[in-house]
């Protein structure tokens, strides 16, 4: 049973079951819980279902405010071995290229066989920290990845076909849809080893980073301005269809216009 | 310098560099004029039925392309000597300059080799600007390629404009709540599009442009096995979603045969993937595709945030027990009814 060196990132967002709009149509962000984003979870877990066949060591790492460390608190409850904490406010305002350098940065000096990662983060949507972070470190890339097996193939979805293949390490995966058996919930005995287990904090200069290379600084993108979405002027017309054929009726119609 | 420079930025020599793309990049750098110019655009093929033919997102980003750029409009594609059979297509929608990456044993996509030679391409050819389609290949090829010119990169624009001599990439953020204004301080600029974002498309028929042949090497092999998922739901004019306020799983069946009928395809929503009813390839919103169909019809679909976000329908007609849903107000007809009988009906009507 080779060991296998492991690294999962997670990133803390609000919690998309509590976000609520205001009437104005804009996020309320007040009051909303983090939770690890649905994708890293997915990561996660098929991080920890490798340790079901491998002597895989994880370590979590995420790059957030100090209060990130409630996301990586979950992290070693669900079994990882180890949690780093990238956290500075000379990090704030990272772009995908600034965010993908300060993390390969960290990695380097892990320097593990495989990179697991959420395709993308649900407060950003970008999709784009795995691929860079894959070119920085020189590592092998897999993408759209919906299963990993004991023996190490890989199964990719992309839009109209599904790829396995014999994966290479080192190699980053970024994760799209994982439905594996891994346990959702922590056993008593990880969970009461996560309590006593502690969290790395790592800043800039722990890193040896350079400030022009991250933060907005390091940022190869700017957002100029932010503007509301001009929302599409609706006049909704209300239909009775309490009876199926009337509604199947208005249907057609709708469809013909 | 020379002297007919142009005196706002006192580099480019044709003195209107508000009308080239993004000709800040001379004002800011002074980098080479002779190479720095004009878009390219990653022209992603599919082959389906044994032909080879453009990702239906193409013409429309190239069509866009043609508009913000004033400078020459660069495609590449990778394909076998059938990808010949595309070029007059290709540069009818605008296109000037084609790279046409070939290998003997080419087989699809492949991420490390594509990756690899589109960048080389970049670099020779030195466009201002490149765009890609968001989709999944995209996405993951972009940003590898973005990483090894050491460039700035952004995802899923959903517009595209020249303001004061600079591209400005913009993009929904935070579930679409909120759109921001991009611009990137390296060059070329880069930036995937969201497929759909661009419906306008404008084609001349027997237009010229130069193809030129280029080798790539592959360095990785991959097995693959095509999905039966074939049809893919942000091709669709019409679509029929399905929510979690459609109870019985045979309304799926119905909603089939009714998708059959009219020409459209059957999506649905994040909790119907978690059923297990369909497959996530049919999953709109957040977490699923972005579709932008004319007609999106929403059987028993509450309108989250996040699977509103992934609609940009020209009319969306809801069929909903609940008048107050969330989507009832996003939408252009609301239908208050049973979603099983009114699916079961309308499937029963087309037999008679």
């Amino acid at each position: 049973m080779a060991e296998i060196n492991v690294v999962v990132l997670v990133k803390q967002v609000p919690d998309p079951a509590s976000i609520k709009l205001s009437e104005e149509g804009t996020l309320l962000r007040d009051g909303v819980p983090s939770v690890i984003d649905p994708f890293g979870k997915m990561a996660l877990r098929l991080a920890i279902s490798l340790k079901k066949k491998h002597d895989a060591h994880i370590t979590a790492i995420t790059m957030g405010p100090m209060q990130a460390s409630d996301v990586l608190r979950k992290c070693l409850e669900h079994g990882c071995d180890k949690a780093v904490l990238l956290s500075d406010r000379k990090f704030a305002g990272s772009d995908t290229w600034a965010t993908s350098y300060t993390l390969s940065k960290c990695i380097e000096r892990i320097n593990p066989d495989l990179i697991i990662c959420g395709m993308q983060a649900t407060d950003g949507d970008t999709a784009q920290v795995p691929a860079e972070l894959s070119v920085l470190l020189d590592y092998n890339m897999y993408s759209n990845v919906t299963d990993l097996s004991d023996n190490l193939r890989v199964t990719q979805a992309y839009e109209r076909e599904i790829r396995t293949s014999q994966m290479k390490t080192p190699a980053v995966i970024s994760v799209s849809r994982y439905n594996g058996d891994a346990p959702e919930l922590s056993s008593m005995t990880d969970f009461l080893r996560a309590r006593s287990m502690d969290i790395e904090i790592l800043d800039a200069e722990a890193l040896g980073l350079s400030y022009d290379k991250i933060g907005l600084r390091g940022s190869k993108t700017k957002v100029v301005k932010t503007f509301t979405p001009e929302i599409r002027k609706i006049e909704t017309v209300y239909h009775d269809g309490s009876d199926p054929s009337n509604a199947v009726k208005i249907l057609k119609e709708e469809l013909n216009e | 310098m020379s002297e007919n420079s142009c005196s706002s930025c006192q580099s480019c020599s044709d003195g209107n560099c508000g009308d080239r793309l993004p000709p800040g990049m001379l004002c800011q750098y002074n980098l080479n004029q002779e190479t720095s110019d004009g878009i390219m655009v990653f022209i992603e093929l599919i082959e389906s039925e044994g032909a080879l033919r453009l990702h239906p997102s193409v013409p429309g980003i190239l069509t866009k392309a043609r508009e913000i750029s004033d400078g020459r409009l660069f495609g590449i594609i990778f394909a076998k000597v059938d990808g010949k059979d595309l070029y007059d297509e290709i540069f009818s929608y605008g296109v000037d300059t084609l790279y046409h990456m070939r290998n003997p044993k080419h087989h699809g996509y492949s991420p490390r080799s594509y990756s690899r030679s589109f960048s080389e391409v970049i670099k020779r050819v030195g466009p201002s600007a490149v765009l890609l389609p968001a989709t999944p290949i995209g996405r993951e090829l972009a940003p590898l390629t973005a990483a090894l010119l050491e460039t700035g990169l952004t995802a899923d624009c959903t517009d595209l404009k020249i303001e004061g001599c600079r591209l400005h990439m913009i993009r929904p953020a935070l579930g679409g709540n909120i759109i921001a204004s991009i611009v990137s301080d390296s060059y070329p600029n880069m930036a995937t599009v969201r497929p759909g974002a661009f419906s306008d498309v404008k084609k001349e028929t027997g237009r010229k442009g130069t193809a030129i042949s280029h080798p790539y090497t592959i360095d990785e092999e991959t097995e693959k096995s095509t999905s039966d998922d074939i049809l893919d739901i942000t091709e669709s004019r019409i679509l029929i979603s399905i929510g979690n306020g459609v109870r019985k799983p045979s309304s799926v069946d119905y909603a089939f045969k009714i998708a059959e009928s009219i020409g459209a395809n059957v999506s649905c929503s994040r909790t119907v993937v978690d059923k297990g009813w369909l497959p996530q390839t049919r999953q709109v919103g957040q977490s699923g595709k972005m579709v932008s169909p004319d007609i999106y019809i929403a059987f028993g679909i509450s309108g989250s945030v996040q699977h509103m976000a992934g609609v940009k329908a020209k009319k969306i007609i809801t069929v909903n027990k609940d008048r107050n849903a969330p989507i009832a107000s996003l939408s252009d007809t609301v239908i208050v009814g049973d979603c099983d009988q009114i699916l079961r009906k309308w499937a029963d009507s087309l037999q008679n």
